[in-house]
Order: C-alpha cells, then sequence, then structure tokens
C-alpha cells in the first residue's frame, strides 16, 4: 500500500500536468486491487492549453492534509444544525456534484430552495458563483449553504464551536493549518481546498482534442461539435464551456419563484432574467437542468433551444432572437456531443468521495 | 458615545431634534486603513489594520498599536469600512470573520457599518430603523475615509469618538428607516458616518 502511493504535483519536478495524468493512472490500477479505500489527494492542475485559472492559490495553497480536511467537511452534516445535511446532501459525486432528482435542492427539515443547485466542476476558473454571479470568490460561498434557513441554518460561529469540541478535527486542523485553533476563515479555506479540486478534464472530447486513446469520436459526435461551436458556443466556450458572463437564454419567467437572476444583484434592468452560463461538463449527470431545474432530460434543454419556445423579452441574447433551427438528427447529434462531455475519470474518482476517516 | 455620553444600548431613549427620542441597538463598524502622522513629519501605517468596533463589546472598544513610535502626533487618519480588495480576496480571519454579522453571503460583501435602534418617527408599524451600510463597487463605494486632527499636546492614549448621535442627525427616519443593501440610498448614508468621529481627552473612557 505504501509503495502505490500516488505523488501529488509538486513532490516531483515535472510539469504538474504530467504527474496529475499519471496519478490518475496509478489510481484505476489501484482501485482494482483495493477497491474500497484511497486516501490520495488531488491537487489542482492546470491542464494544458487551458486559461489562467481565476482562483488565487496564493492566497491559500494547496496541501494534501488541507485537500483531506476539506473532503471530510464536505461529507460532514455536522455543518448543518441539526446534524442532518452535508455539503454532499446537495452536490454529490454521483451525480456530478449536484441535487439529482430535485428541481430546486432541499436542506434541513426538508425546506425547499429556490433553485437547482449546481455541477460543482472546474471552480477555479469561475469568475463568481450562484446563478446570479452574488458571491465573489470560492472561499466565501460556503457561508452560504452554512446560514441559509433553507439550507443548512446554522451560523458560522456555532458551527465553528461545534468543530472545535471535536479532537478528531483540532488535529486535523492542526495538519492542514498548523495550528489546532479552528475557525471561520480556515473551514472556509479547507471546503474550498477540496471543492476547486474537482477538476473534470478527461472527457472523451478533451482526449479527441489531445489525440488520445479514447478520443475517437463518431461522424454523428463530430457533427455534434460543428453544431454546437456554431449555435451555442458562444456562450457555452470551449474548453470550460462557459464563458463565465449572463444570459437571458429565453426560458418562461418562472411565477412562483419570481427569480430574476442577475437583476437581483446589480438591479440594473439590462441583467433581468439574466442568469450565469452554465458549464455543460458531465451534463448528461448533472440532471435536472437550468437555474430552477425546470427539465429532467437533456433532450428538452436542446428543445429549449431549437423548437420555437424561446421566449422574446428586452433583455434575451442577441444570438437567440433569430430561431435555431435544427432537424431532428441534428438534434440529436448535438446530444451525442454533449455525452462526450462525461468525464468517467473525474466521476468515479474514489479520492473525491466519502473516506471514512 | 451618543453626544457627550457613553452610549447605552437598548436601555436608553435619547432625545433628538430631527427623530424624536431614539434607542439604539446595534452600533457596530469596521475601522481600517488606520495612519498615524507625527509632527515630525514622519507616519506609521498599522499593518494589515481591520477593527470590528462594536458599541456591545467593550474589549472591542480599545486597541494597541504596539509598534508605533509616541511621538507627537499631528493627525490620525483612517477609514470607516472594508476596502474592495479585501472584499474580493476570499476568506480572512480575526475581525473580518464572516460569522461576524457583518458580512452578506449572498451578494458577497463587507457591511461597514450597521446602526439598528427604534424611533417614533419611523414609518413602519415597529418603529425600528435599521441600516446595514456596504458596497464596494462603482458607483457605490461606501468605505468612507476620515482624517482627526491631534490637539496639541495629546499624549500616548488617544480616544477616538464615535458618536451615534452624529450619524444619526445626518437621517430623517421619518423619510427613510431602512437601507440594507449598497445603492445610492446607502452612499448618503455612509456621508452619515464620516462625519461622526472626534478626538477625546486621553482621560475620557
Ligand atoms: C440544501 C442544498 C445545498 C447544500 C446543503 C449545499 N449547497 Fe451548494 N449550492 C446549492 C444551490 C441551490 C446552489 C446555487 C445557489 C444559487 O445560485 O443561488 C449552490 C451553489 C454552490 C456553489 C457555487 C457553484 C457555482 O458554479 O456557482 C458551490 C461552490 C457550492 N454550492 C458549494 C457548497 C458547499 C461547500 C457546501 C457545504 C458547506 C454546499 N454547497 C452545501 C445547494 C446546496
Ligand atoms: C446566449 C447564450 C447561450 C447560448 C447561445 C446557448 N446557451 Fe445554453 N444556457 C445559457 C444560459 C444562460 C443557461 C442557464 C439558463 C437558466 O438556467 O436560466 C443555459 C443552460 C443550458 C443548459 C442547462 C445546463 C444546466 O446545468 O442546467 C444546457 C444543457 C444548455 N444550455 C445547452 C445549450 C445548447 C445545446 C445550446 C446551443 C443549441 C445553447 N445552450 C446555447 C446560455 C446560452
Amino acid at each position: 500500500m505504501k509503495n502505490s502511493r500516488i505523488r501529488f504535483a509538486g513532490e516531483e519536478a515535472v510539469p504538474p500536468n504530467t504527474a496529475f495524468r499519471l496519478a490518475l493512472l496509478i489510481l484505476a490500477a489501484l482501485s482494482l486491487a483495493f477497491t474500497t479505500f484511497s486516501d490520495q489527494p488531488v491537487l489542482f492542475a492546470r491542464p494544458a492549453g487551458w486559461p489562467k485559472p481565476s482562483y488565487d492559490f496564493s492566497r491559500n495553497p494547496q496541501t494534501a492534509a488541507g485537500f483531506r480536511l476539506g473532503r471530510m467537511l464536505f461529507y460532514d452534516p455536522a455543518l448543518s444544525r441539526d446534524g442532518s445535511i452535508s455539503c454532499a446532501s446537495c452536490h454529490s459525486p454521483q451525480s456530478a456534484f449536484t441535487h439529482s432528482d430535485h428541481r430546486v435542492s432541499h436542506g434541513i427539515e426538508g425546506r425547499q430552495g429556490e433553485r437547482n443547485a449546481p455541477a460543482l466542476v472546474n471552480l477555479a476558473w469561475n469568475t463568481s458563483f450562484h446563478w446570479d454571479g452574488g458571491v465573489n470568490n470560492l472561499e466565501i460561498q460556503a457561508v452560504n449553504p452554512v446560514t441559509h434557513p433553507n439550507e443548512m441554518d446554522f451560523t458560522m460561529d456555532e458551527m465553528v464551536d461545534r468543530l472545535n469540541a471535536s479532537r478528531a478535527y483540532r488535529g486535523r486542523f492542526f495538519r492542514a493549518f498548523a495550528d489546532s485553533a479552528i475557525t471561520g476563515q480556515r473551514v472556509l479555506k479547507a471546503l474550498a481546498q477540496f471543492t476547486v479540486s474537482l477538476q473534470s478534464y478527461n472527457a472523451k472530447y478533451d482526449k479527441y482534442l489531445r489525440h488520445e486513446a479514447g478520443g475517437e469520436m463518431s461522424e454523428p459526435e463530430l457533427n455534434g461539435l460543428r453544431l454546437f461551436r456554431q449555435h451555442c458556443a458562444s456562450c457555452h466556450q470551449e474548453p470550460l464551456f462557459t464563458n463565465n458572463t449572463f444570459a437571458n437564454n429565453g426560458l418562461l419567467p418562472d411565477t412562483l419563484l419570481r427569480d430574476r437572476g442577475r437583476y437581483r444583484i446589480t438591479a440594473q434592468p439590462d441583467d433581468d432574467y439574466k442568469f450565469r452560463v452554465p458549464t455543460l461538463r458531465n451534463i448528461e449527470f448533472s440532471a435536472p437542468y437550468m437555474h430552477d431545474g425546470r427539465f429532467r432530460y437533456l433532450r428538452q434543454t436542446i428543445q429549449h433551444y431549437t423548437s420555437g419556445t424561446i421566449v422574446p423579452s428586452p433583455t434575451l441574447a442577441p444570438q437567440l432572437r433569430q430561431p435555431v433551427t435544427l432537424s431532428t438528427a441534428e438534434q440529436r447529434d448535438i446530444m451525442l456531443f454533449l455525452f462526450t462531455l462525461t468525464d468517467k475519470e473525474f466521476l468515479d474518482d474514489a479520492r473525491f468521495r466519502y473516506q471514512p476517516e | 458615545m451618543f453626544g457627550a455620553e457613553k452610549l447605552a444600548l437598548e436601555t436608553k431613549a435619547y432625545p433628538t431634534s430631527q427623530n424624536g427620542p431614539v434607542t439604539i441597538a446595534t452600533f457596530r463598524f469596521y475601522l481600517s486603513a488606520l495612519r498615524l502622522t507625527y509632527t515630525d513629519g514622519s507616519t506609521y501605517t498599522e499593518p494589515n489594520s481591520f477593527h470590528l468596533i462594536d458599541a456591545e463589546i467593550d474589549a472591542s472598544q480599545a486597541f494597541t498599536l504596539s509598534t508605533a513610535p509616541t511621538k507627537p502626533l499631528r493627525s490620525i487618519s483612517f477609514c470607516v469600512g472594508v476596502d474592495s480588495l479585501t472584499n474580493t480576496s476570499g476568506a480572512h480571519g480575526g475581525d473580518l470573520e464572516p460569522g461576524r454579522g457583518m458580512y452578506w453571503a449572498w451578494h458577497s460583501g463587507y457591511i461597514n457599518a450597521k446602526l439598528e435602534g427604534r424611533s417614533p418617527a419611523c414609518a413602519n408599524p415597529r418603529k425600528a430603523f435599521e441600516f446595514h451600510i456596504g458596497g464596494f463597487q462603482a458607483p457605490y463605494r461606501s468605505l468612507r475615509p476620515v482624517t482627526l486632527v491631534v490637539p496639541f499636546g495629546a499624549g500616548a492614549s488617544l480616544v477616538i469618538r464615535a458618536d451615534a448621535a452624529r450619524w444619526l442627525g445626518q437621517l430623517k427616519l421619518a423619510d427613510n428607516s431602512s437601507v440594507l443593501v449598497p445603492g445610492a440610498a446607502a452612499m448618503r448614508v455612509a456621508d452619515g458616518y464620516a462625519g461622526m468621529f472626534s478626538i477625546g481627552a486621553g482621560d475620557e473612557e
């Protein structure tokens, strides 16, 4: 077991990228031999050719102990007032770190939230967080779920007191921060060390671009990619499949929740009903779709763009003012292409799963 | 402070000319970027200078500048609020912990100052007012710089008076008793807190 330990970037003098990919390979072998256990850290690595991340790692240097602590916190319901809900309750690894089967997420005592939990993936590149972009930094994001009455309904101070009462946590905070005092800042930094490492860049699509084994695309998939680049990529920009902006993609406003998206943050009429362009990576597994989870099936999202249901409004995106007309076969090809964004190595990576500590 | 007296929270109704008898429930603000200017022209800038001053917590109302030279002072300057870099650079500790009730989670940003209480002038059934003032993005930056001239001959212990009465004096509660988001209204209220400071004598406390 000791010998098969995976080294992480920074331990040896190879570019981080090579080290990271190497790590995944070894893991595959490892998980055959020991199916249940893997305590290896995953540290951030910037894939070749990807833009510079927005997250400032210098303010929160990643360590193996920090990653493990963050993972432990992520899966720990002690972060909620009544000890019933963890981050993973709404961001489950089985469904690309979203809340599967829930249009809008549920918090403690079954209280219903107002929005669909987004997939947690490639967060280092997000320039803002939440569907309305109201949150400006990954570290600070977690204050929201912890303190939101419909989510974990706790206070930061009470959460910190609860964790401070645990010897196991004090030991882990010591290992991560060289100090066993648990503070809100450290809880947030540790969580971010875990969530920022949820990186997905080994889908078939990525392998296709890198000319690697496993990257052979079929004719329909390639046609889907071509159509996608023509009709969708202006917003769902490669390689992140989001351009980090806000857009009104013509959904009929929900009369019940009256969610006006970005407008809620800026109070600018120009931002009415605009939402953050979501990534489409692992979209096959992150149903339901859209900010309010209105679509259960991926084909419905494609039909939204192609079957004349786009709702005109003053803030509707200019690209969508002319109807996108695609034949049934073309729609199918786009869908097949979207499936090539599924990254099994990421989704099945045991290091992101709950580990009995 | 409230006028000439030390502020008592909740228990006391203070008469005011504009807003009737006012009871204060919360009076809290960030004091940051503290800088001392000496009579010889030199300056001292406090490193990592963020202090959450809370009328409810006596200990928050005094701090020591242990590395500052003790020489005669000419002026003292600071900001009320938290600068924009700190607002955008993730989780901070100490007085900047986001659990201090001075942070907006859903719309990231520090609340620079809070003033809450009751007055019959308020046009709402609870007769309550609430000002949570923040905002670090142009054009609604509510950070306010303050410079106070130190009277000649002041000693090494200095008292800065923060007078809730002066702040309230700038507000007309009958017209507006609640500002809870960044914006133009918050900017006007912020101008009020910029003007509430003065320097007291060293023995006053
Ligand atoms: C009750 C369900 C629920 C829980 C529990 C929960 N989240 Fe979320 N999460 C959401 C929802 C819903 C959103 C979208 C919020 C919005 O857009 O307003 C979200 C958004 C996020 C985002 C932003 C993603 C993006 O791309 O904008 C991150 C990061 C995140 N959550 C991490 C966490 C962490 C860490 C925890 C545990 C401390 C947690 N969540 C607990 C439901 C939940
Ligand atoms: C003008 C920008 C824009 C264009 C062009 C665009 N989208 Fe979107 N897309 C968005 C926005 C914004 C959302 C989120 C909307 C919401 O939830 O309110 C979204 C959501 C989605 C979702 C749901 C994602 C999730 O996690 O819930 C899918 C799938 C999707 N788009 C696919 C496509 C496809 C396929 C095309 C091309 C036919 C396309 N989009 C073109 C902006 C765009």
